[in-house]
C-alpha cells in the first residue's frame, strides 16, 4: 500500500510577525527539515498555510495542474517516476529567494 | 471440505451443501499473493485495545421498562496515526494523516466539567483504534449529533461537485524545465471534480475489471465530506435516520490563525438542536415532506420540523462556504463592502443552490455544514399485522452491527482511514445468553481493519497515458489493488487473553474496505506461524449469529458446529462463542484474506495470523462449555422464514398468482450493475433503479458476472434470507451438469430453467445484509460465433450471456443467489451496492426506493431530485 506525504508551505515571519518569505515543511515535522522520502507509487501533496499562492514544480515534473491558493491544499501527485531526487521551487516566486524543497524517490524509503 | 464448511456457514440450513474444493470448472483468477514481509517483532502481540463504549440510559425519572436513550456526540477529526503498508512493503507503523471518529456520552452526568468517558482518547493516540462502540437495546431511541471537524487542508484538494468537462490544460516547460504557470483556473483533463484517476489504464474496455474510465460522480471526490451509515439497522432511511444521501461538509475555519475555531461550534449546535431532539423522541423522526395547504404541493420536513434558527444557520453557513472556498488555485475576488461576493466556485460546483432547489420542491436537503442530528428508533417489536396483509412486519434484530462513513466518491478512502465503529444492539438474545452463562461471560469486540491512506491505485491527473509502473509499484492490471495488512482494533496481530477453560463471546466485524476474512483454524504458535492447524486440545469456536442476527437453534447445531470455518466478506459480522482449552498456551488465529468466496485453498493467499490468543493458567476450576441447544436464545417470530405466501400476489392483469421477483446483475468489472451481461450501468444521479411497494416481500436473484471476485452484495434497511445458491465454478455433484449451450441449466431466469433441489435450502434460513455473490464461469465460445465473431453471430440462445471483443466471444455463466426480503415498515430512498467500497465509489451502486404507491413500483428507472450520496 502506498503512503501519502504532506508538505506544508508556511510563512516565515520576523520578530515583528511581519511576513518575510515562506518555507517548505515536510509533515510530520522533521526537526532537520530533511527531504520528503517517498517510494514509487506514493502520493505527495502540499498544504498552503501562507498568505500567498504557490505553485511548486521541479525540472521536468509538473506536480499539479494549477497553483495552490492560500489556505488550501494541492491535488495529489503520484510518484510515478523512477527513483530520483527532485528539487522543487515555487514557479510563482520570481525572486527565487526561498530555499527549495526536495523529494527523494527511492524503493527503500521509510522502511524498517 | 473447507469450501463445504464455508458454505454451510454461509447459507445455512438444513440441506448439506456439497461443494467440493478442487472440482471447479474454472477457479477465480485471484491475484497471486505478494510476498509477505513481516514487521519488526515489537509490532506484534501488544494487548488488544478496546474502543471506548457509549451506552444508552433510561431517561431520568422514567419507570422501569421505558425505552432507553442514547445521547452521544460523534465527531470526525484527523491526525497522525500509525499505519502499516502492504504485505510486500516493509513500512510498518508509519505515521499517516487519518480521518477517524471520536465520541462521547452526552448524558447530563457526563457533560463538562464532569466528562470522564470516553473522551479524551485512550493512549497511546498513535494506535488507529475504531470509533466508539455504541451499546444500546432494541426499543431505544438514538440521538447522535454528528460533527465534521476535519481540516480539509490536511488532505489533497477535493471537490464535492464539478462543472461541465472542459479541455485539458496546456503547460509549456521553460528552458530550465520548470513549467510556466498558467494564469487562472486550469481544469485537469476536464474532470476536475474527480480527485484523481483511479486506474492507470484509462482505455475503456468493457468487461475487463479495473479499466473503466472514471466519470463524475462515480469517481473519487469530496473526500472530506462525509456522513454515517448505521449498517444493520432497521429504521427509516430518510431525514435523520439511516440517511446516506446526506453530504456533511467540514465545519468552517474562518480564521487561519485559530484553526480550532470551528463554525458551527458544538455548543451552539447542541443549543439549536435541543428542541428538535425533544420533538423527535416524542413523535419520531421527521418525514421527508408534508402535504402543503396548496393541493399537490409539499413542504419539506426540514423547514417544517427543524428549529428555524438551525435552518437559517445551516443555510447561511453553506452560502458562506460557497462564497469562500478556493477553486483550482483561485480565491474569491475581494469586493467592496455592501457588494455581493464573487465566489471562485463555478455555479455548478456550489452546494447551496442544490439545497435551495430541494427544499423548494418539498424535500429534505442533502448538503449540511459542520453538523447534523441523527435521531431514530430501533423497533423492539414488529408493528401489528395489517388486515388482509400476509407480509410479516419486522423489528430490529438484536446483535452486532456497525457504522461507517458512506459518502459516494469517498466511502472507500474514509473507511480505509478508519471511519468505522461498532454498534451493539442488545435484546432477548443477550439476556438468554447471560441467563445461561451468568454475568461472568466476557465479551471481545473485534473490528477487523484494512487501514490505508491510499487504498486504491491512482494516476496523476496531468499524465496521459500514464507511464509504465516503476520498480516497486504493483504492476497488476489497472495498477493493482492495494493489499494492506489486516489489523484488529488498531493493532497488528494483537494479543487476546483468556483463562483456561473460559468461554467468551466474540463480536467480530469485518470493517475492511475490500477483503473478505475466512476464519480457518487455530495454530499452536506464539509467533503467528499458521503452517499447521493445532490438534486437540485447542481453542474452539461456535458461530451463533450472522450479520447481527442470531441463528435459529437448528443452525446453531448445523452451521455453528464447533470449529466450522466461516467467511466474513467486507461488512459481514459474526458472533462466536470462543472456548479456550484448559491447558495454557499460545495460539495463532489463522485466517485467509480473500475476494473470492469461498476462498480456494489452492489459489488463495496462505493463512496468516489475525491475532494471538494466550490461554493462561490457572484454568477455571469449573471449565465453561458451549451453551446447550435447549438453552440457546429464543428465536423471535419475525425472523422466521419468509413464506411463499408472502412473496406471492395476484397479478391484476392476468388474474394469476405470481411471485414478486426481480433480478439484479453485478458486472464483471468494478463499477456497474444491470439486468444482464450486456445491460450494465454505473450509478446515475437522479435515477431510482428499483422501486418496491411498502409492506410487500420479494424474491430476488442476485447475479455476478465477475470471474475473479465475489462482489459482496449489500442492501440497507431490510436484511434478506438466502434460499438458493448457484456456484458455476464449483458445480454441485448432486445436480445435473451445467451445459454452456443450454441456459436452462444455469440461468434461473431462462425459459424452462431446470432447477436443482440440492441447491435449494429448506431453512431455517440465515439472515444477511451482505453476501459475497459466487463468481462466474467464463467460457470461450468464439468458434460458435462464425468467422465474424460478434454477439449477433453467436447462437441466439447464448447472446444474452455473450460479449465479444478483439475477435473473441466469451459466454458468462453468472454465479448467483436467490434471496427473499420484506420491504416493510419504512418508506424512503436508499441504496444497494457492492461492499468492495472502491467499487461502490466507482458506480457499482443503485438508488432504490420503498414507496407506499403501488403504481410507482410498476415503473422502472424513476427520476428523483436526489443526487448521489
Amino acid at each position: 500500500m502506498p503512503m501519502v506525504h504532506e508538505i506544508k508551505i508556511e510563512p516565515v515571519v520576523d520578530k515583528h510577525k511581519k511576513r518575510t518569505g515562506y518555507r517548505y515543511v515536510p509533515q510530520p515535522p522533521d526537526p532537520a527539515s530533511g527531504p520528503t522520502a517517498v517510494r514509487p507509487g506514493d502520493q505527495v501533496f502540499w498544504r498552503n498555510d501562507d498568505t500567498q499562492a504557490h505553485w511548486p514544480a521541479a525540472p521536468g515534473v509538473q506536480f499539479m495542474p494549477n497553483q495552490i491558493a492560500p489556505n488550501s491544499s494541492s491535488q495529489a501527485w503520484v510518484a510515478d517516476v523512477q527513483p530520483t531526487s527532485l528539487t522543487y521551487r515555487d514557479t510563482l516566486d520570481t525572486s527565487g529567494s526561498a530555499p527549495p524543497g526536495k523529494i527523494v524517490v527511492s524503493t527503500t524509503a521509510g522502511g524498517v | 471440505m473447507i469450501a463445504k464448511a464455508f458454505r454451510a456457514g454461509a447459507v445455512a440450513a438444513v440441506v448439506a451443501c456439497t461443494v467440493v474444493a478442487g472440482a471447479r470448472l474454472q477457479t477465480g483468477a485471484q491475484t497471486a499473493a505478494p510476498p509477505y514481509v513481516p514487521c519488526p517483532a515489537g509490532t506484534y502481540d501488544k494487548p488488544l485495545l478496546s474502543a471506548p463504549v457509549i451506552t444508552s440510559h433510561a431517561p431520568p425519572g422514567t419507570p422501569p421498562g421505558t425505552p432507553g436513550l442514547l445521547r452521544a456526540a460523534l465527531r470526525v477529526t484527523n491526525g497522525y496515526k500509525n499505519v502499516w503498508a502492504n504485505t510486500d512493503d516493509n513500512r510498518c507503523a508509519t505515521p499517516q494523516m487519518m480521518r477517524y471518529f471520536q465520541g462521547f456520552d452526552l448524558t447530563t452526568a457526563n457533560l463538562p466539567p464532569n466528562r470522564t468517558s470516553p473522551w479524551p482518547w485512550p493512549s497511546p493516540v498513535s494506535d488507529p483504534i475504531p470509533g466508539p462502540t455504541f451499546r444500546v437495546w432494541v426499543g431505544d431511541k438514538i440521538n447522535i449529533t454528528f460533527f465534521n471537524e476535519l481540516d480539509q487542508n490536511d488532505f489533497a484538494y477535493s471537490l464535492d461537485r464539478g462543472p461541465t468537462p472542459s479541455p485539458a490544460p496546456s503547460v509549456t516547460p521553460t528552458p530550465s524545465g520548470v513549467p510556466t504557470p498558467t494564469p487562472g483556473p486550469t481544469p485537469a483533463l476536464g474532470l476536475e471534480a474527480c480527485d484523481q484517476f483511479t486506474f492507470r489504464n484509462r482505455t475503456k474496455t468493457p468487461h475487463q475489471g479495473g479499466s473503466e474510465p472514471a466519470e463524475f460522480p462515480d469517481c473519487l471526490h469530496g473526500s472530506s465530506t462525509t456522513n454515517v451509515h448505521f449498517h444493520g439497522t432497521h429504521t427509516t432511511p430518510s431525514t435523520t435516520g439511516d440517511n446516506v444521501l446526506l453530504f456533511i461538509r467540514p465545519a468552517l475555519r474562518p480564521d487561519p490563525a485559530h484553526p480550532k475555531a470551528f463554525i458551527p461550534t458544538e455548543s451552539e449546535t447542541a443549543a439549536h438542536l435541543a428542541s428538535f431532539y425533544a420533538d423527535c423522541n416524542a413523535n419520531g423522526p421527521p418525514h421527508e415532506r408534508y402535504p402543503s395547504r396548496t393541493p399537490g404541493k409539499w413542504v419539506s420536513g426540514w423547514t417544517k420540523k427543524m428549529p428555524p434558527v438551525w435552518v437559517a444557520r445551516e443555510a447561511s453557513l453553506l452560502k458562506q462556504f460557497d462564497n469562500t472556498q478556493p477553486y483550482l488555485g483561485q480565491t474569491p475576488q475581494p469586493v467592496p463592502p455592501g457588494h455581493s461576493p464573487i465566489p471562485a466556485l463555478p455555479p455548478s460546483a456550489q452546494l447551496s443552490p442544490v439545497n435551495v432547489k430541494e427544499i423548494a420542491a418539498g424535500y429534505w436537503p442533502q448538503y449540511h455544514l459542520g453538523a447534523v442530528p441523527y435521531c431514530f428508533s430501533l423497533p423492539a417489536t414488529p408493528a401489528p399485522m395489517k388486515p388482509g396483509n400476509v407480509v410479516v412486519p419486522m423489528a430490529q434484530a438484536p446483535g452486532t452491527h456497525w457504522y461507517h462513513a458512506h459518502k459516494h466518491g469517498s466511502t472507500a478512502l474514509n473507511v480505509a482511514n478508519g471511519m468505522t465503529g461498532v454498534l451493539i444492539i442488545q435484546g432477548q438474545y443477550d439476556k438468554d445468553l447471560r441467563a445461561y452463562y451468568g454475568p461472568g461471560l466476557r465479551e471481545q469486540v473485534l473490528s477487523i481493519q484494512e487501514l490505508s491512506t491510499q487504498p486504491f491505485p491512482v494516476a496523476n491527473p496531468a499524465r496521459t497515458p500514464p507511464p509504465t509502473p516503476p520498480p516497486g509499484v504493483n504492476p497488476a492490471p489497472g495498477g493493482g489493488a492495494a493489499r494492506p495488512r489486516l489489523s484488529v482494533n488498531g493493532r497488528l496481530r494483537p494479543l487476546v487473553t483468556m483463562r483456561g477453560g473460559e468461554v467468551q463471546l466474540w463480536r467480530i466485524v469485518n470493517t475492511s474496505f475490500r477483503d473478505g476474512v475466512d476464519f480457518a483454524y487455530f495454530a499452536k504458535s506464539s509467533t503467528g506461524d499458521c503452517t499447521t492447524p493445532a490438534t486437540s486440545p485447542a481453542p474452539q469456536w461456535r458461530q451463533i449469529a450472522q450479520d447481527g442476527v442470531q441463528f435459529h437453534v437448528d443452525n446453531y447445531k448445523k452451521v455453528g458446529k464447533p470449529g466450522a470455518e466461516f467467511n466474513l466478506a467486507a461488512a459481514n459480522r459474526a458472533d462466536v462463542l470462543l472456548k479456550a482449552p484448559v491447558q495454557a498456551g499460545k495460539y495463532a488465529l489463522c485466517i485467509r484474506k480473500n475476494i473470492v468466496a469461498p476462498p480456494n485453498p489452492q489459489t488463495a493467499e496462505p493463512p496468516t495470523a489475525l491475532l494471538t490468543l494466550a490461554v493462561t493458567a490457572p484454568a477455571l476450576a469449573h471449565p465453561m462449555r458451549f451453551i446447550p441447544d435447549d438453552k440457546f436464545p429464543a428465536f423471535p417470530g419475525f425472523l422466521a422464514n419468509i413464506s411463499d405466501d408472502e412473496i406471492t400476489y395476484k397479478n391484476p392483469h392476468t388474474g394469476k398468482k405470481e411471485r414478486r421477483h426481480r433480478t439484479v446483475e453485478f458486472g464483471s468489472g468494478n463499477s456497474t450493475i444491470g439486468s444482464s451481461v450486456n445491460n450494465q450501468n454505473r450509478f446515475e444521479d437522479g435515477v431510482v433503479s428499483q422501486t418496491m411497494t411498502l409492506n410487500t416481500a420479494e424474491e430476488w436473484v442476485v447475479k455476478n458476472d465477475a470471474p475473479d471476485k465475489s462482489h459482496p452484495f449489500h442492501i440497507h434497511i431490510n436484511p434478506f434470507q438466502i434460499v438458493e445458491l448457484f456456484e458455476p465454478t464449483a458445480p454441485n455433484p448432486k445436480c445435473p451438469a451445467i451445459n454452456p449451450q443450454d441456459p436452462a441449466t444455469f440461468d434461473p431466469d431462462a425459459p424452462g430453467y431446470k432447477g436443482c433441489k440440492a441447491r435449494v435450502f429448506t431453512g431455517p434460513w440465515v439472515w444477511w445484509d451482505t453476501f459475497p455473490i459466487p463468481i462466474a464461469n467464463q467460457v470461450d465460445i468464439t468458434t460458435s460465433c462464425g468467422p465474424n465473431p460478434v454477439v449477433a453471430n453467436c447462437p441466439k440462445q447464448l447472446q444474452p450471456y455473450t460479449s465479444c471483443s478483439g475477435g473473441t466471444c466469451t459466454e458468462t455463466i453468472a454465479g448467483w443467489f436467490r434471496s427473499r426480503s420484506r420491504f416493510v415498515d419504512f418508506t424512503g430512498q436508499y441504496v444497494l451496492h457492492c461492499h468492495i467500497l472502491i467499487h461502490e465509489d466507482l458506480g457499482m451502486m443503485q438508488l432504490i426506493e420503498v414507496t407506499a404507491d403501488p403504481m410507482a413500483a410498476m415503473s422502472h428507472a424513476r427520476r428523483t431530485i436526489y443526487t448521489h450520496h
